[in-house]
C-alpha cells in the first residue's frame, strides 16, 4: 500500500501542475482586482499539489501502518471486473448501432455466463424478463425513449 | 393555500404512486446485501427528468426512507446489513431470529424505522422553516462560507484517509469547473469540445460513480463467492410480525429516545445513519433495566439502531433543505435532483416555493407511513427478494445504468461518461477513496464560486469581507475546525494521555 499511496500522493501533484498549465491563458484577476477565469481553478491545483505532498509525507510518517494493507488490482476477480467494464463499452458501442433490445438480449446472458450461471433456461428467461422490463418501463411507463438501431434512427 | 396546494401535488395518483414505488423500490435495493442506499438513489435519479414538478424528487425520497429501512431484513435474518446503517441491528435482530423470533425482530425494526421517519419529519417540518429564516438575509460572502462549511463535511464522510477524501472533494471541485464559467462565461478545460462546453453531465457521473462501480463490486464478490458456503440464512417461519401491545410498551421509551438522538445527529452534515445507530444502541443499552440482554436477542437492541437509523432521513434534510448543504452522500444525490427540476435549496427555498418545500415535508410523512404499511404487508416478500441470485442483480444494475445515463440526455455520450466514471470510481475505491467527497465537491464547487467571486467584486476584492462579517467567519472558523480536527485531535488526545500518565 505503501508504494501506491506514493503513487497517489505523485498523481495529485502532477494533476496540480497540469490545472495550472492548462489554466495558464485564463485570466487570474480584472483590473478592478476582482477573481477571474483562472482564480479558482489555481486554488484547487495549488490544493491538489499541497494533498500530494501531505499524501507522500504521511507514507514517509506512518510507513509501519500501511506496510501491512494490501490493495487487490489484478487478482482473477477482478481481472474479470475490467474484462465485465470491457464488455460493457462494447454494450454501449452496440446500443448506439443495433438499439436497447438486441444489444440487451445479447449481453445479459454474457454478463450470467460470465457470473458461472449455465443454466440454459434461466439465461434465456432472465434476458428478455429483464429486457422486457426495462422496456415496458422507460419507453412506455415513463416516455423515455431507448436507444433505436442507428440504421432506424 | 399553500399547504393546499402541496396536499394536492402529493396526493395526485402520479405522485403518490410513484412515492409508493420508491419505497417499495428502496427497501428491495436495502434488502439486497451488496447494494447500497447511494446506489438505489443514483440509479433511480436519471428517472427524476422524465418527471414534471416533485414527483421525481418525492420518489428519491421514498427509494432514500426505504432503503434505509430495508438493510434491517438481512441484518435481522442472514447476520448481513443490507446497508451500513443497519450494522448495529445485527447485534441484537440476528439472535432474536436464532432463537425463533424473526418475526418478532423484524416488526420491532419496521415500528422503529416507521416511527424515527415520522418523528424526524415533524421535526424537520418544525426546524426547517425557523432557522431558513434566520438565514433570509444571507448574502454572497455567507453563502460562500456555507459552501466551504458544506464542503469540509467531507472529512467525516471520508473512508479512512482524511487526505483522500480531501483529494476526492478537491477532484469534484475540478470536476465542476469544466465547461462555462459561472461569472464570464469563458470556457475552461473544454478542449473545443462541444459536449464539455455545458460541463461534465452531472447525472451520469453520479450514476458511475454509485451505481456501476457498484455492479463490479458486486461481480467481483460474487466471482470470489463461486466456491464458499451459502449463508446462515435463518429458514424459520416468519408468523406474527405486527409487535404485541407488550412488546410495544417495551420498547416505546427506546423508539422516543433513538428518534430523538437520530434527528439530532441527522442535522449535523456528514455524520449519518450509521453512527446514529450505534449511538441509539449504546444509550438504549445504558438506559435499560436488562442490559445484560443486550447481545443475546434484546428486543430494544433492535429497536433502538433501527429507530435511530431512520429518523437520520429527516435530520439530514434540515441542512440540506434550508442551508443547500448535504447531510450525507444520499441527500447530496438527492440534491442533484432538486437541481435537475432547478429549485435552488437554502433559505430562498421557503420564501421562493413554500409549495415545494410542503410537499417535501407531506411527501416525506407519506414515505414513512407507506414504510410501514409495506413492512407489515409485504415481509413475506422482501425476505424472498435476498434469494434473487448475484447472476441475475449484476446484469440488472448495469443495464439500468446504461439506460438511465442514456435517458438523460438522450445521448451515448453520457453513457461512455458513466462508464469512465464506474471504472475510475470501481479502482478509487480499491485504492481506500470515498465517492461522497467527489459528489460533495461537484455540487458544492460552483455555489462556492460563484459565491466567493460574487462577494470579492462586491467588496472590490477587499478579502476582509469573509472575516469581518460574523455569520461568514463563524461558518468558516467551523470549516476550518472540522478540517482540521480530525488531524489535530488525535495527537491532542495523544498529549493529553502521555500527560495525565505522568
Amino acid at each position: 500500500m505503501n508504494k501506491i499511496n506514493t503513487i497517489i500522493g505523485v498523481i495529485s501533484i502532477v494533476f496540480g501542475l497540469l490545472i495550472i498549465y492548462l489554466s495558464r491563458n485564463m485570466g487570474m484577476f480584472d483590473e478592478y482586482g476582482v477573481p477571474g477565469e483562472r482564480f479558482w481553478p489555481f486554488g484547487l491545483a495549488l490544493l491538489f499539489i499541497f494533498l500530494g505532498v501531505m499524501q507522500c509525507l504521511s507514507v514517509v510518517i506512518d510507513k509501519a501502518k500501511h506496510i501491512t494493507q494490501t490493495v487487490d488490482l489484478s487478482s482473477t476477480a477482478v481481472t474479470r471486473a475490467y474484462l465485465l467494464s470491457g464488455l460493457i463499452i462494447l454494450y454501449s458501442t452496440a446500443l448506439y448501432y443495433i438499439g436497447f433490445i438486441v444489444s440487451s438480449l445479447i449481453v445479459i446472458p454474457i454478463i450470467m455466463w460470465m457470473m458461472n450461471e449455465r443454466k440454459v433456461k434461466r439465461l434465456a428467461l432472465a434476458s428478455v424478463g429483464i429486457v422486457a422490463v426495462v422496456y415496458v418501463s422507460f419507453d412506455i411507463i415513463f416516455n423515455s425513449p431507448l436507444p433505436i438501431p442507428a440504421f432506424l434512427d | 393555500m399553500e399547504v393546499l396546494d402541496a396536499f394536492l401535488i402529493v396526493f395526485s395518483p402520479e405522485t403518490i404512486t410513484m412515492i409508493l414505488l420508491g419505497v417499495f423500490g428502496g427497501i428491495v435495493i436495502g434488502a439486497l446485501p451488496g447494494l447500497t442506499v447511494n446506489m438505489g438513489i443514483a440509479l433511480l435519479l436519471p428517472l427524476t427528468y422524465t418527471f414534471q414538478g416533485m414527483t421525481g424528487i418525492l420518489l428519491l425520497l421514498g427509494v432514500y426512507c426505504g432503503a434505509v429501512y430495508g438493510g434491517s431484513i438481512t441484518a435481522i435474518l442472514i447476520s448481513t446489513p443490507g446497508t451500513p446503517a443497519s450494522a448495529a441491528t445485527v447485534l441484537d435482530g440476528y439472535p432474536m431470529a436464532r432463537k425463533g423470533q424473526a418475526g418478532r425482530a423484524l416488526g420491532l425494526s419496521t415500528l422503529g424505522s416507521m416511527f424515527g421517519g415520522i418523528f424526524s419529519t415533524i421535526a424537520l417540518i418544525l426546524i426547517a422553516p425557523q432557522l431558513a429564516k434566520v438565514a433570509t438575509g444571507f448574502s454572497a460572502a455567507e453563502y460562500f462560507a456555507l459552501a466551504v462549511f458544506g464542503i469540509s463535511i467531507i472529512t467525516s464522510v471520508s473512508s479512512h484517509s482524511i487526505i483522500k477524501g480531501l483529494m476526492g472533494g478537491a477532484l469534484g471541485l475540478a470536476i465542476a469547473t469544466i465547461g462555462l464559467d459561472p461569472m464570464t462565461s469563458g470556457m475552461r478545460f473544454t478542449f473545443d469540445s462541444v459536449y464539455l462546453m455545458g460541463g461534465i453531465s452531472f447525472i451520469p457521473i453520479l450514476v458511475g460513480l454509485f451505481a456501476f462501480s457498484q455492479g463490479l463490486i458486486s461481480f467481483e464478490e460474487g466471482y470470489r463467492e463461486r466456491n464458499q458456503t451459502t449463508l446462515n440464512a435463518i429458514k424459520a417461519k416468519i408468523d406474527r410480525i405486527l409487535p404485541t401491545k407488550a412488546d410495544f410498551k417495551r420498547v416505546l421509551p427506546t423508539y422516543l429516545r433513538s428518534s430523538a438522538i437520530g434527528t439530532g445527529i441527522g442535522t449535523i452534515p456528514g455524520v449519518g445513519g450509521d453512527i446514529s445507530s450505534f449511538i441509539a444502541y449504546n444509550e438504549a443499552k445504558r438506559w435499560s433495566k436488562h442490559p445484560e440482554e443486550f447481545g443475546k436477542g434484546s428486543p430494544e437492541g433492535v429497536a433502538a439502531p433501527e429507530a435511530g437509523a431512520n429518523s437520520v432521513t429527516g435530520g439530514c434534510m434540515v441542512p440540506l433543505m434550508t442551508l443547500g448543504i448535504p447531510g450525507d452522500g444520499a441527500t447530496a444525490i438527492i440534491m442533484g435532483a432538486f437541481m435537475v427540476q432547478g429549485l435552488a435549496l437554502g433559505p430562498q427555498l421557503f420564501t421562493d416555493n413554500p409549495v415545494e418545500v410542503n410537499s417535501i415535508f407531506i411527501g416525506l410523512m407519506m414515505a414513512n407511513i407507506f414504510l410501514g404499511i409495506l413492512g407489515f404487508l409485504c415481509m413475506r416478500m422482501f425476505v424472498k427478494v435476498m434469494d434473487v441470485p448475484r447472476s441475475i442483480l449484476v446484469p440488472i444494475i448495469l443495464v439500468l445504468c446504461c439506460v438511465g445515463s442514456y435517458s438523460v440526455n438522450h445521448n451515448i455520450t453520457d453513457v461512455f461518461v458513466m462508464i469512465g466514471a464506474g471504472i475510475f470510481a470501481y479502482v478509487l475505491i480499491k485504492l481506500d477513496f470515498s465517492m461522497s467527497p467527489i459528489v460533495i465537491g461537484m455540487i458544492l464547487g460552483p455555489m462556492a464560486e460563484s459565491n466567493l467571486r460574487r462577494a470579492l467584486t462586491m467588496s472590490q476584492g477587499d478579502l476582509s469581507i469573509l472575516y469581518t462579517r460574523p455569520v461568514t467567519a463563524t461558518f468558516l472558523a467551523i470549516a476550518l475546525l472540522t478540517l482540521l480536527l480530525p488531524v489535530i485531535g488525535p495527537t491532542v488526545k495523544a498529549y493529553w494521555k502521555k500527560r495525565k500518565n505522568k
